[in-house]
């Protein structure tokens, strides 16, 4: 699915996060973060691809010793064709976690699924500890119930794009959080990303 | 008044029962709890890869799907890696003066690790109404059930989120009753979908 038309303004109907209200979420949740993990270091693990801006913001806002470190996980769409298409790393932790803080870095959750996945995923590598810090929390379309210790911000049931998200690997650079217009990917012919 | 999955059935249903069952079909397992706590260990790491591997059943029989939207869900299911069964408990919700039970509901999926209820309902909107009269009144019998409803617009908007929105009017409503000779999809499709879908 790929917008024929792409006008970063125009195609948002309604700003859902500013840009101003990001910023100082995102330093508050840095404050908190930093409060609870004290000196103990942490691993940041973010989620490619949506939640690299997040991930750049919040770093810099916790005021403790940080790693961060990169994960990819394919999403069904991306394999919608292949009957026995899984989920699958595409990109792995460059380096160890075990015994380690871990805090996943999240844009946002929805379902849960992919989330799901990668928890178990994570656990397996035996962290000292795992927890989830999310920047937008959706409840209304979860199927899978997750604790999550961190949420910026909990939004309407509303396709959301904007720093970080995406429709049809678009809008990620948009400095707020926005509501796309129905219009806009009402007219797009099904395709893999 | 009997509370929970009917235990009634013949021996023919449970033989149904049996052949619909997905990729999980092991019986209960507790559930998967996700620690939260900076200071609590996390999970075994040895089972974590296991269970992540036995997921998904290659070599499973496809269930026979009422509606083309159950087939698309069982396959985002099993793309993540999540067991389900396909309408493997009945719930009895009302009687006759004798005790003999009239009306059932069989929530369409299962998924043992969450120990939740998914039901599609991507009908249109008067036969949805009966779809929600059934479940208020399993509600009201079995409180401690964990039900998730997927009305049309959640189907729609899990379409969207996974770039596969101009599926959705081919996977929902009237025109999803009818399960497409469609590579993936997998599962026959029941005599009478409308009237099946209704009786679930």
């Amino acid at each position: 699915m790929t917008p024929t038309k792409i006008d970063l303004v125009a195609d948002i109907g309604e700003v859902v996060v500013s840009e101003a209200a990001i910023a100082a979420k995102v330093a508050e949740l840095g404050a908190r973060i930093g409060a609870d993990y004290g000196d103990r270091r942490v691993t940041l693990v973010s989620v490619l691809k949506g939640s690299l801006p997040f991930m750049a913001d919040l770093m810099r806002a916790i005021p403790a010793p940080v790693r961060i470190d990169l994960m990819e996980v394919s999403s069904y769409g991306g394999t919608a064709t292949e009957s026995s298409g899984l989920v699958r790393i595409l990109k792995d932790l460059s380096a160890t976690i075990e015994g380690e803080d871990v805090l996943i870095v999240e844009d946002i959750i929805d379902t849960g699924l992919t989330l799901n996945y990668l928890i178990r995923y994570l656990r397996g590598k035996n962290p000292r500890s795992l927890r989830i810090c999310t920047l937008l929390d959706k409840p209304a379309r979860r199927l899978v119930d997750i604790p999550v210790d961190y949420v910026g911000f909990t939004i309407p049931d509303q396709f959301v794009v904007g720093y970080g998200l995406d429709y049809g690997e678009y809008y990620r650079n948009l400095r707020f959080v926005g509501v796309l217009r129905p219009e806009v990917y009402s007219s797009v012919e099904p395709g893999p990303d | 008044m009997t509370v929970g999955p009917s235990e009634t059935a013949g021996p023919a249903r449970r033989r149904r029962r049996n052949s619909r069952r997905g990729n999980g079909g092991r019986g209960h397992r507790p559930r998967v709890a996700v620690e939260a706590q900076i200071d609590a260990p996390i999970g075994s790491p040895d089972l974590e890869p296991e269970l992540l591997e036995r997921a998904v059943d290659p070599d499973r029989v496809p269930p026979a799907f009422a509606h083309a939207s159950e087939a698309e869900m069982a396959r985002i299911l099993d793309f993540y890696r999540i067991r389900w069964e396909y309408e493997p408990h009945t719930f009895p919700i009302l009687w006759n003066l004798d005790g003999e039970v009239t009306e059932s509901f069989s929530p369409d999926f299962w998924l043992p690790d969450l120990d939740l209820y998914l039901e599609m309902t991507t009908l249109r909107q008067k036969l949805v109404r009966k779809k929600n009269r059934k479940l208020r009144r399993i509600r009201d019998l079995y409180p401690d059930l964990r039900i998730k409803l997927f009305y049309a617009r959640d189907f729609r908007a899990l379409m969207l989120k996974f770039g596969r929105l101009g599926l959705v009017d081919t996977l929902s409503g009237s025109s999803g009753q009818v399960v497409r000779d469609r590579a993936g999809l997998g599962g026959a499709v029941a005599a009478d979908p409308v009237d099946r879908e209704l009786a679930t």
